[in-house]
Formats: C-alpha cells, sequence, structure tokens
C-alpha cells in the first residue's frame, strides 16, 4: 500500500496546492490540514500525532511570510518527528534530468530549471520563472513568478525573490535577503539586505 | 501664540548654512551604535554639519575623524556600518589610529613629500562622548561637555536603555522633501497622531491615553529662561503590546508596557515599545528643503538565538515605516506651502516643548537669524 501524503499549511500555496494532483500523486492518499498561521510558526505539540511517519509524507505549503522562516518552522518541526516530504512539480514545469530539487519544494506551471541547478529544500519556484545552467537556489528561499535566474547564479537561504526579478549570470545573492524591486541585479547582493520599494535605497542588517 | 520660526527658517539657504554652523558645528550630535563598533576597526560613516565622518574603532577607542584621505579627499570608509583598517582604497595611503598616515605606498618615489610635510599629515579628528551604546560627536574645537546638553538624569536613562540594545541592528537611509526641523517638530507634537496615523500608530495607544495628560501651564518667561537641557527628555505612554513568542528570548527593558520616547536636541527621536524594540530616528539636514532620516532598529539582547530575526528586523522596520510615510506624505505637503511671505505658525499651550525648543534655536542661531 502507497504512503499517504499529507499537506500542511495555510494561505495561497496551500490553496493552489490543495487545487491541483500532480500526477506522482495520483492513486494516493491524500489529507489536508489547514492551520493558522500561529499554529504554523509555533506548531502545537500534537499537531502531527494522528499520522504516523512510516504512513505519511508530507508537504508543508506556506507562502514567503516571515522571510519563509514560517515554513521552514513547520518544516522542521514534523523532520523531527521523522517524517519525509514530498514536494510539488507542476506538471507543466520543465526540470533538466541532471537538475536536483530537494524536499518539501514547490516548482509552479512552466517553471524551468536548467542543467545542473540545485534548487534546496523547502524552496519554492514561481509561474514561469527560469533557472540557469548550475544556478544554485539554497533552502527555504522563494523565487516568486516570472523572475530569470542566470547561469550559476546564487540565491541564499531565507532569501525571497519577487516576481518579475532577474538575477544576472554568476551574480551571487546573500542569505536572508529581500528583492522586492522587479528589475536587474547585476551586483552581488550581501547577507541580509534587503532591496525593497519601500526604501529608496536598500535596507542593511549589521550585527 | 505666535511662533518665533518664520517661514522663511524652513526655506532659506542662509537659515541652512548658519543651523550647520552653529547648531550641528557646535552641538553633540549622535552619529553611530556602539555595538556596531566593537570589534577592531569596525567603523561607521556619517555627515554631519556638511562634514563626511568617520567613526573607527581604533585599538578599542572610538575615534571620529574627517571621512576624507589627506592625498585627494577620497572617503576612507565608503559604508554606513563596516569592518575594515583605515586605508583608502584609492591610492593605499593607510592611517594609524590617531589619523596620521603610518604608510604612504611610494613616498619617497612619486610623493616625495619631506619630513616636515609628512609629519605634519593628520586627519582632522573631533570629540567623541559615548552613552551606553549611542555615540555622539561634536565638531566643534572646544566642545561643551556633553552635559550641558543632556541633564545628568537623562544621560544616566539613556546609558540605561541604550545599554539593552542587541548587536543584530536593521538600519537604512530615507529621503524626504522637507526641512529638518518639521520633522522634529512633529515628533513632539504628540496630538498629531490621531490624525495622521488613525491605522497605523493610534491603535496601540491605550483609550484617552494623552488626551487626559495635564497640559502644561506656561509662563510668559519661561519660554525665555528655558536652557539647551530642557529641551531633551524622556515621556512615556501606556501602549498595547500584542505578547510574541520572541519576547522571551529577548531581556527585556524594564517591566512595563509602555511606549518610551525620548526626544534628543536637535535632531533624534528614540523609542521604545516595551524595552522589546528600540527605534532610533534622526532627522539629518541635506538643505533647507532635503532631509535624510536614519532609522535604526533593533531588539533588546538577545539571551538566545532567534533564528528568524532577520525577518523579525525588516517586519518590524517595515511597520515602523508605514508610519514614517504618513508623516512624510503630509510634511511634504507642509513644507511644499511655505513661502516667505507666509504668517508664523500659532501654538497652543500644549505645544510648550515646541516653544522651547524654538526659544533655543533662535538663541543659538543668533540676531543673523532670520
Amino acid at each position: 500500500m502507497s504512503r499517504g501524503l499529507l499537506l500542511i499549511g495555510y494561505g495561497g500555496l496551500f490553496d493552489a496546492v490543495s487545487a491541483q494532483t500532480p500526477g506522482n500523486w495520483v492513486g494516493r492518499t491524500m489529507e489536508k490540514l489547514a492551520l493558522t498561521a500561529d499554529d504554523a510558526m509555533s506548531p502545537p505539540e500534537g499537531l502531527l500525532e494522528p499520522y504516523a511517519p512510516q504512513d505519511w509524507d508530507l508537504l508543508a505549503a506556506v507562502g514567503q511570510d516571515g522571510m519563509n522562516f514560517i515554513r521552514l518552522a513547520l518544516f522542521s518541526h514534523a523532520k523531527q518527528r521523522g517524517f519525509k516530504f514530498e514536494s510539488f512539480i507542476h506538471s507543466s514545469a520543465v526540470i533538466d534530468p541532471t537538475a536536483k530539487i530537494g524536499e518539501n519544494c514547490f516548482v509552479a506551471e512552466n517553471a524551468v530549471v536548467g542543467p545542473h541547478a540545485r534548487v534546496g529544500y523547502n524552496t519554492a519556484i514561481g509561474a514561469r520563472s527560469i533557472l540557469g545552467v548550475r544556478t544554485v537556489v539554497d533552502t527555504s528561499a522563494w523565487i516568486g513568478a516570472a523572475c530569470t535566474l542566470g547561469a550559476t547564479s546564487r540565491v541564499g537561504a531565507n532569501s525571497v525573490v519577487d516576481a518579475g526579478v532577474i538575477i544576472a549570470d554568476g551574480v551571487s545573492v546573500g542569505k536572508q535577503v529581500v528583492l522586492q524591486i522587479a528589475r536587474t541585479y547585476d551586483r552581488d547582493v550581501p547577507d541580509r539586505t534587503y532591496h525593497h520599494s519601500l526604501f529608496d535605497r536598500p535596507v542593511r542588517i549589521y550585527a | 501664540m505666535l511662533s518665533l520660526m518664520s517661514q522663511s527658517d524652513y526655506l532659506s539657504d542662509e537659515v541652512f548654512g548658519l543651523e550647520q554652523e552653529r547648531l550641528f558645528g557646535r552641538l553633540w550630535i549622535f552619529a553611530a551604535l556602539k555595538q556596531l563598533l566593537a570589534r577592531p576597526d569596525s567603523f561607521a560613516t556619517r555627515t554631519i554639519g556638511g562634514v563626511p565622518l568617520l567613526l573607527q574603532n581604533c585599538g578599542g577607542v572610538i575615534r571620529a575623524f574627517e571621512n576624507q584621505c589627506l592625498h585627494r579627499q577620497m572617503p576612507l570608509q565608503w559604508e554606513d556600518y563596516g569592518e575594515r583598517p583605515l586605508v583608502c582604497r584609492y591610492h593605499g595611503w593607510a592611517y594609524d589610529d590617531q589619523g596620521a598616515p603610518r604608510h604612504i605606498p611610494g613616498r619617497d618615489e612619486i610623493y616625495r613629500y619631506d619630513e616636515a610635510e609628512a609629519g605634519s599629515l593628520r586627519l582632522r579628528q573631533f570629540a567623541v562622548e559615548c552613552v551606553g551604546n549611542l555615540v555622539f560627536v561634536n565638531l566643534d574645537e572646544n566642545p561643551m561637555p556633553i552635559s550641558g546638553q543632556f541633564s545628568a538624569g537623562l544621560l544616566e536613562r539613556l546609558a540605561a536603555v541604550s545599554g539593552a540594545f542587541d548587536n543584530e541592528v536593521i538600519h537604512s537611509r530615507i529621503a524626504a522633501k522637507y526641512n529638518w526641523k518639521l520633522n522634529f517638530e512633529n515628533v513632539l507634537d504628540g496630538n498629531h497622531v490621531r490624525y495622521l496615523h488613525p491605522r497605523t500608530f493610534m491603535p496601540f495607544m491605550q483609550p484617552g491615553n494623552g488626551k487626559e495628560a495635564a497640559l502644561p501651564s506656561i509662563d510668559p518667561g519661561e519660554i525665555d529662561k528655558c536652557r539647551l537641557q530642557d529641551l531633551s527628555y524622556e515621556s512615556r505612554a501606556v501602549f498595547k503590546v500584542a505578547k510574541r513568542p520572541w519576547h522571551d528570548n529577548v531581556e527585556r527593558f524594564g517591566t512595563e508596557d509602555v511606549y518610551y520616547n525620548f526626544f534628543l536636541y536637535p535632531n533624534v527621536n528614540f523609542i521604545s515599545v516595551a524595552g522589546n524594540i528600540f527605534l532610533i530616528q534622526q532627522f539629518n539636514p541635506l538643505a533647507p528643503a532635503k532631509t535624510e532620516i536614519g532609522f535604526s532598529l533593533m531588539t533588546a539582547r538577545k539571551r538566545r538565538r532567534i533564528p528568524a530575526s532577520a525577518a523579525l528586523l525588516w517586519a518590524h522596520l517595515c511597520g515602523e515605516k508605514a508610519v514614517l510615510d504618513e508623516d512624510i506624505i503630509a510634511l511634504e505637503a507642509l513644507q511644499a506651502g511655505l513661502h516667505p511671505g507666509g504668517q508664523a505658525a500659532r501654538h497652543g499651550v500644549y505645544e510648550k516643548q515646541l516653544m522651547m525648543n524654538h526659544a533655543i534655536y533662535r538663541r543659538m542661531l543668533g540676531a543673523e537669524g532670520t
């Protein structure tokens, strides 16, 4: 008997995934567990008790809230309890056979993941986005719709790259970065830098 | 009560020049956060009174230098905060802890300075005072004691509150098209909150808070007699504080659910929500109708690691910026309508602090002020 699939989360990503069944999920028992944002952020003990890790795979579907840390919190909570994760790959997405995609990832419709590209666990790739040759997107990142990540470019963990952003070939975007302004980034972006339309110059965290 | 300020005080290049010289050239001005200058070669850059400044950890001592290489005036450090030796990127001049060149590449071959000229080279240095984690600079060659500007009680409070700052700071600078004084006057004027910030800020104030506060009485001579120290002070308001899980991970300052509000003349407003989170906003003059608002936000010192601290700081900064944007829209409209022939403002009793502010301003600018 095949393992069941538990979709857990809240918000737009949870709703979008709920409405679809990729080919590799057909025939599996699927349950949906809708949470509040607070429960996803600090999952209560006993949240997953009705589900045995040996019988169920998980998909933690939470958007970019809290710079992906909420999705990571939910992912970590389940991981610590022995669960394994599925990824959601839309049937129209094109994944090169040499590319690697981690667990609990989301690759939306018509996204393209190029040769030797790597996508770390718990990361989302938006619709119509393109990852070039040997592009690396680290763990718990968020790539919005219609982004282009050039060949050999990198995006660090927990970064949020919003819709329409272009990252030039070879450019390295650090961890915990927000690129909300849709433009071409052709220079490296340091860790913990925020390019956002609320601010007319980049914001930085210093420590 | 008719304001002591004319509309020209917010428009005139001449007044702006006097302010740069007589206020920002003589007063202690907040310049940086000490906790970000703790490591060897850590630095901060600022412009105060039109002078580009560099604060550098020189062997454990924070020194303030003019941020211009003696060779060709290239800034020695470029970023707002960072960690880098005192070496010019342009031609490699390296400086010692006192601001003297310790190495000039090719000095004998391509510069050929004689010993006397080489020995006279030294970066301009300015007075520095640290109050807790707040670093102040004074450009005056003979600076007044900082206690002449801030009362002993306030200095003690600032040291205590800023001592609670965490080392992780989110920082930005925001451009606005109005005179810097308008923003400091705006934060002194608590009465605007219910009108400009009914959704972003007002809901957190406890009902009626502020309305019932005893209004100051104004003795006609009192405004004239006020001292510079009277312009900087602390106020508190009861605040609705939503408990968040991360609060347990920081060493909160104090125990009360209050909104701490510090006004540091001439241009800093420093607030804390319940001692959990702190924001310093500084209104830096760039031109008569151009201000740059420095925004630095941090939590109280962490007891343990908060994995999502970047998200936490970013979310709080965006919330504060939303409030600031409401002020910016209003103050830019105010500035745009000012004209030299316009009438002076009319103050009410609740604006006593503002009036004292103006009295000292007039005194410091002297007769040349308009």
